[in-house]
């Protein structure tokens, strides 16, 4: 492995570990929502 | 009762629990002695070990089997429901914290008393200090573990994965004492002189000043949680 | 709660972020003695320096819930300790990227690679109590705790590197090169680069954890009227 190959390892491995750290968090993100959602139809039927 | 008298109440009582019973100290001694065992078999046939690592041999023992007695502390107190009983008493929690981390304190100088000539006698060969230069690292060793061991024990005994996060918490905070340690009594095993090791030791020091002092502010907050 | 979603620190990192890597490959001269591997230290140094500032985030923020017992605290305390993980765990796997090809060894115990280690040792423990925690004050406060404990030891860490070392001069010393002006300019860039982007990622975690937290009081309501 040459030098150049640790750089880009080095390089990707920054923005694949941040970029799945963001996409971990909009899937987060989602799921609240969908819960929400959710709740907001367990509510609203229950009171007619 | 002041503050000091209240602590040094619950310490004794704790601790005639603790050598009538003598659960802890016989389970955290037999383990350690057990650890001694593996790591000699574990390091090969006819081999001997240098004074560095015989040093970290001694250390894991200690420390392992530390883990052990730490981990019983809080949870007898919680089975039998004698936190709310602690809590109500006119105890200050900060002595609570004292007196627990004098228990564990006392508990771990007695198992070393068994660990460290069990140490000698199977890594004895070739070492040429004697287990006397291994006293003051020991002790503060033992220290500054109890003091950061005995605030996260309290911690972790009020999670429900009590006995696995206890070591996973413990033992990240505790390296640079283990380490350090490693250093000294490696050097006290190798016969160095003494104003050499006492250099190594001021970090020890450190450590168990900085832990006594978090541990007694922080320890109200985690034991009010129940 | 008020959630406010302003565009500042998403636009900036949009704009910094490129033109910092632009920077590195294309502004910064080649080192000397390194070569193109020197490159990653641009964002490695950034990215130590803002996961220490996370978890200083993270034990003040972990002070001010135990004094005030506030939700907002644990917010940010969550998310700080949370990002600090992340990037710590980036420092870790650059760092030895860029040891391999030039000390010819993956890991040293340079004063702050080995800080690094613990401190992700230790705030990673922190997020495994989180989970292992159902009452959200119980598990606010013993994360608190923890992140202050954590925090607190980082002065030892350190020392005890530095001192560890000093009895293995053979161990390598790390990027102590000289910096031409070109380079300070690409380190101060890639620095505001990896500032920008920690802040505003730590307001959006933040706020999921509020968010998250609501959703559990709504539903805990819900429960209680039917």
């Amino acid at each position: 492995m040459t030098s150049q190959t640790f750089v880009v390892l080095a390089y990707m491995a920054i923005w694949a570990g941040l970029a799945a750290y963001v996409v971990g968090l909009a899937r987060r993100q989602h799921r609240l929502a969908r819960r929400i959602e959710a709740l907001a139809e367990r509510i609203r039927p229950g009171e007619g | 009762m002041g503050g000091a008298a209240r602590a040094a109440y619950l310490l004794r009582k704790d601790l005639r629990i603790e050598l009538r019973k003598k659960e802890s100290v016989a389970a955290m001694t037999f383990f350690g002695v057990l650890v001694l065992v593996i790591l000699n078999v574990a390091q090969g046939p006819g081999r001997q070990a240098d004074p560095e690592t015989a040093a970290g041999v001694l250390w894991v023992a200690v420390i392992f089997s530390a883990v052990l007695g730490l981990g019983r502390v809080f949870a007898r107190e919680r089975e039998n429901g004698c936190i709310s009983a602690l809590l109500a008493s006119p105890m200050a929690p900060g002595s609570i914290f004292v007196a627990k981390a004098l228990v564990n304190l006392t508990l771990m100088v007695l198992s070393q008393l068994v660990l460290v000539p069990v140490f000698f006698a199977l890594f004895g060969q070739g070492l040429s200090g004697g287990a006397l230069g291994l006293v003051p690292s020991l002790l503060l060793v033992d220290a500054g573990f109890s003091a950061a061991g005995t605030l996260l024990s309290a911690v972790s005994a009020g999670t429900r994965r009590n006995e696995v996060l206890l070591p996973i918490l413990l033992f990240p905070l505790v390296l640079p004492l283990v380490a350090l340690a490693v250093k000294a009594t490696g050097a006290a095993l190798a016969g160095r002189p003494a104003p050499e090791l006492a250099g190594l030791l001021e970090p020890l020091a450190a450590f168990v000043l900085i832990y006594a002092t978090a541990g007694y502010l922080l320890f109200p907050s985690v034991i009010r949680e129940g | 709660m008020t959630l406010r979603r302003s565009a500042i620190l998403p636009a900036l990192s949009a704009v910094l972020v490129p033109a910092a890597v632009a920077m590195v490959f294309f502004y910064a001269p080649l080192e000397r003695t390194m070569g193109v591997v020197q490159k990653i230290f641009y964002f490695h140094l950034p990215l130590a320096g803002v996961a220490f500032l996370s978890f200083l985030v993270a034990c003040v923020s972990g002070i001010l819930y135990l004094v005030r017992r506030e939700r907002r605290w644990d917010a940010w305390g969550a998310a700080a300790v949370e990002l600090g993980v992340v990037l710590t765990t980036l420092v870790l796997v650059t760092g030895s990227l860029w040891g391999r090809p030039i000390w010819n060894t993956w890991w040293t115990w340079d004063p702050r690679l080995t800080t690094s280690l613990i401190l992700w040792f230790i705030y990673t423990a922190c997020l495994i109590l989180r989970s292992a925690v159902e009452d959200e004050g119980r598990r606010a406060t013993y994360c608190a705790v923890v992140a202050v404990a954590g925090f607190v030891d980082v002065p030892i860490v350190f020392l005890s590197a530095r001192l560890f070392r000093s009895i293995h001069p053979t161990v390598i010393r790390s990027d102590s090169v000289g910096l031409e002006p070109a380079m300070i300019w690409t380190l101060l860039v890639c620095a505001a680069a990896v500032l920008v982007l920690w802040a505003g990622l730590l307001g959006l975690r933040r706020s999921l954890h509020l968010q998250e937290a609501a959703l559990s009081d709504l539903r805990a309501l819900a429960e209680r009227a039917r």
